[in-house]
């Protein structure tokens, strides 16, 4: 089975742009409105910032709070929302331990990142200024935490 | 037109009534936005004679057309008023959420007149505004403010602009902060929302900005971002602007204990160097900011411990240096309360450190200072003086609330080292080591400041002779003004302007974002139209040839220094600038445009001269 | 030393503070800013020469800033205080 890749955010490069969120809008809505941005800039004053979308769970808090049977997992652990099954109600939102969906006022139906399935790869990832972006597995995210803290080790012995 | 809402608010504070208005096609061409806008919208509406702490002036708040696109650095906006310090045209740009946030509920501007018989904030989601009750509110700081409005409106993304207590206190020094370290800080545009009774102006918006060619303006800002992270942005981006310390006191064109010298002793140890090893937390940006210039610090130990504050350059070396202090962490608390209580930290700085010039000098008593020793290089001293000063707390906050020029003007003496120009305080630049800055500062409409011009920039780059002044520096100042003009009403951050690789670069981002069909010459000329807009407020209110010279020390007193030493503006030298300037901008010897240029730029030559 | 030899006192600021604070070097005569270069890069390495190279770096001679445009001509003396900094301004 081919391993899950999200979109993991460096939260000591992510400086708070927002870029990702206006990138975001402009690809799946095309048009500039970043409150239908599937990717979420997240603040803790006065100097956290992470940017966040969904994070393919094992087992979809979302998917589980669903009253309508409105969300379905795909393959790749990604969510679909029926949007003729969904009337909006918020369940999801709720359930979601990361904010990852939204109500679209205009459609009154959920949505949540679809890592933009069809394309090249996730375009927040691309137009990132800071690199703060990876659309990756969470084994290479620890793999590469590992490497890290070994290097600096390393270096100190040496 | 794309780009633009098309509408604004007219707010009166006074009846409590909201109303749209529209935003004309004409206007937007000939004006642009932001700071063009200002200008307008104050010539034609500010009533004659009116004092800028009546409920007659005018203040506004206005976006470009690039705010709320990808462009890089657009979330910007501005707010203007006749200013309670200067008498002429006042207003600050400040970056942060709210020109996005405003943009995408569906307006350009807010034109906000009269006062209210008590406290509130007005409060615009989408299509919707109403004042609300701010009594809670009152006394707060600005950041307590916007915690507590979006716990009120249970909306965590709302984003508010508010005024401290300075402000509701009337300081003409009062700035207005939104997003925590974003400030529209000179020119007390603060005072002005306090005279109105106005706390805080909250937005969120959730609508869509249109733009006529979305792809195009995509492609290129991809380009920019990249541009954005190169060696055009690298000094913003590593040590932020306090690199500018170690620099200038190298040039000796760091000012010193109330501008007297141009070194100081101690400049390494508040060094932008200095500041990045010890202090800053954390570089971070703004809203639709690719480059990352805000360094924020956290001071870990020490007795100011636990103090947060952005600090950038003018704010480090006016509360540091020109007070002789060198304590990093008594200058970002003293920068922390200017942001919370609401002052500009430059006006606080440089009146600061006038009264502890007129402290040394015996004309302050411990009496007159509450029992301070209010000697340059008492850091202590300088972060409670501009506490009370935000507070206007005991005999020393009376005094220097309202600047230096009026502290010195209730003293009864003190006023020939008042650093002022059209009674603003002088922004961090040497005025007797870098003379074509000090020609931009002194003409600048605002006061004061290289905003308005970049003036500093022949000096620094070494293309003329930074000791002397000549008839041909006006053209320096006269280029500078009519692009950053542009720059000021798009409006986008200068930080980006050395990203560009033309001026019709810049006109092909308003091309994009508008649908204009506007070559870079027309761009240009709009410039020079909006800055003679913003001229002709001032001359409306009296401004002359009188208001644009730097204060008194430039003349009367050679510089003593390591570097600088002997240097002085000579007086026939400025007097032969400053007609140059004026001769580039095609005004009279006393300053005023003539009909001919008005009628040019389409403008009303009521007021010009032949 | 030889006569017209000396001393150039250099000092480093923001980004060339990877290189210390500051240094000293011996001339023979007056030097061109290539030669500066030069004697610097071979203390420093070649790491100081692309550093210098890049649009952004000013340099200062005494009390002046010598601009991109003028550093073909630059003569630094003996007893000249130089300065290697990124472009100023704004704050």
């Amino acid at each position: 089975m081919e391993a899950k890749k999200i979109i993991v955010c460096d939260t000591e490069k992510c400086a708070g742009c927002e870029l990702c969120e206006y990138v975001c809008s402009i690809f799946k809505e095309k048009t500039i409105n970043w409150s239908k941005s599937r990717i979420r800039h997240v603040r803790i004053e006065p100097t956290f910032d992470i940017a966040i979308a969904c994070r393919k769970c094992e087992e979809p808090l979302c998917i589980k709070a669903c009253p309508r049977d409105a969300i379905e997992a795909l393959d790749d652990g990604s969510v679909k929302i029926l949007k003729d099954r969904c009337n909006g109600c918020g369940w999801c939102i709720e359930a979601c331990n990361f904010g990852a969906l939204k109500l679209d006022w205009d459609t009154k139906s959920v949505f949540a990142c679809d890592f933009c399935a069809g394309e090249d790869g996730p375009k927040c990832v691309e137009f990132c200024p800071y690199d703060a972006l990876e659309f990756t597995t969470l084994d290479a995210v620890g793999h590469e935490a590992g490497k890290k803290a070994f290097k600096r080790i390393i270096e100190e012995l040496e | 037109m794309k780009g633009y809402a098309g509408k604004f608010l007219r707010v009166n504070m006074t009846t409590g009534e909201i109303k749209p208005d529209t935003l004309s096609e004409e206007v937007a061409r000939k004006f642009l936005g932001g700071y063009g806008f200002v200008a307008h919208t104050l010539y034609n509406e500010v009533p004659e004679g009116t004092d800028a702490l009546d409920p007659e002036n005018v203040l506004c708040l206005w976006t470009g057309p690039v705010a709320g696109t990808p462009v890089p650095v657009s979330s910007k906006y501005i707010m203007g008023a006749k200013s309670p310090a200067t008498g002429f045209i006042g207003f600050g740009i400040a970056s942060g959420g709210i020109g996005s946030e405003l943009k995408a509920a569906g307006w350009d501007g807010i034109v906000i007149t009269g006062k209210a018989d008590k406290l509130k904030y007005l409060y615009i989601q989408n299509g919707h505004a109403e004042l609300r009750d701010a009594g809670y509110l009152e006394g707060k700081t600005t950041w307590d403010t916007e915690e507590l409005i979006r716990e009120e409106l249970s909306d965590d993304e709302i984003r508010v602009s508010s005024i401290g207590p300075a402000g509701e206190l009337l300081s003409r020094l009062a700035n207005v902060t939104n997003d925590r370290n974003r400030q529209v800080g000179r020119s007390g545009i603060g005072c002005v929302m306090g005279s109105k009774n106005l706390k805080a102006i909250a937005v969120r918006g959730t609508g869509s900005i249109e733009v006529a060619d979305l792809d195009g303006l995509l492609e290129l800002c991809k380009d920019l971002y990249k541009r954005c992270r190169g060696p055009a942005t690298e000094k913003y981006r590593v040590l932020g602007t306090p690199a500018n310390v170690l620099v200038h006191n190298r040039l000796g064109c760091l000012p010193t204990n109330n501008f007297q010298r141009g070194t100081f002793d101690r400049a390494e140890e508040c060094s932008g160097e200095r500041m990045l090893e010890t202090m800053v937390k954390k570089v971070v940006a703004c809203p639709s900011c690719p480059i990352s210039c805000d360094h924020v610090n956290v001071v870990k130990d020490g007795p100011w411990a636990g103090a947060v504050a952005s600090v950038d350059y003018e704010s480090l070396e006016l509360l540091g240096p020109n007070c002789g202090v060198s304590d990093l962490g008594a200058i970002t608390k003293a920068n922390q309360l200017c942001d919370t209580l609401g002052i500009d930290t430059i006006s606080a700085g440089v009146t600061v450190s006038w009264a502890m010039e007129a402290y040394e000098k015996g004309y302050l008593t411990k009496e007159d200072t509450d029992g301070l020793d209010l000697r340059f290089g008492n850091a202590e001293a300088m972060v409670e003086a501009v506490r009370v000063m935000c507070l206007r707390e005991g005999n020393l906050g009376k005094l220097i609330a309202d600047g230096a020029a009026r502290a010195a003007e209730r003293l009864g003496k003190g006023a020939e080292f008042a650093m002022v120009n059209k009674k603003l305080e002088w922004g961090a630049y040497s005025l007797r080591s870098l003379q074509t800055a000090t020609l931009g500062f002194a003409t600048s409409v605002r006061g004061a400041c290289y905003l308005r011009s970049g003036s500093y920039q022949p000096d620094v780059k070494g293309t003329v002779d930074r000791y002397t002044l000549d008839r041909s520096r006006g053209k320096f100042v006269f280029d500078g003004e009519n692009l950053y003009a542009i720059i000021d009403s798009m409006i986008i951050c200068k930080f980006t302007r050395g990203i560009y690789k033309s001026n019709d670069e810049i006109a092909s981002v308003l091309r994009m974002v508008t649908g204009f069909d506007i070559t870079d010459e027309e761009m240009i000329k709009t410039g020079e139209r909006i800055h003679n807009m913003a001229k002709l407020f001032n001359v409306r209110f009296g401004a002359s040839r009188k208001d644009d010279y730097p204060p008194p020390r430039a003349f009367d007193e050679k510089m003593y220094d390591d570097v600088s030493d002997g240097a002085v503006i000579e007086r026939e030298k400025y007097d032969e600038a400053l007609s140059g300037y004026y001769e580039e901008r095609r005004w009279n010897e006393e300053g005023i445009p003539t009909i001919g240029l008005l009628d040019e730029l389409g403008l009303d030559a009521t007021l010009g001269v032949k | 030393m030889a006569s017209g030899a000396g001393v150039v006192t250099v000092e480093f600021f923001g980004p060339f503070r990877a290189f210390g604070k500051g240094t000293n070097v011996a001339i023979g005569g007056p030097v061109g800013y290539e030669g500066l270069l030069a004697l610097l890069s071979s203390e420093l390495g070649p790491e100081f020469d692309e550093r210098a190279r890049r649009k952004n770096t000013t340099l200062i001679v005494n009390n002046r800033i010598a601009g991109r445009k003028n550093l073909e001509g630059l003569l630094i003396e003996p007893g000249d205080r130089v300065a290697f900094a990124l472009l100023l301004g704004g704050g």
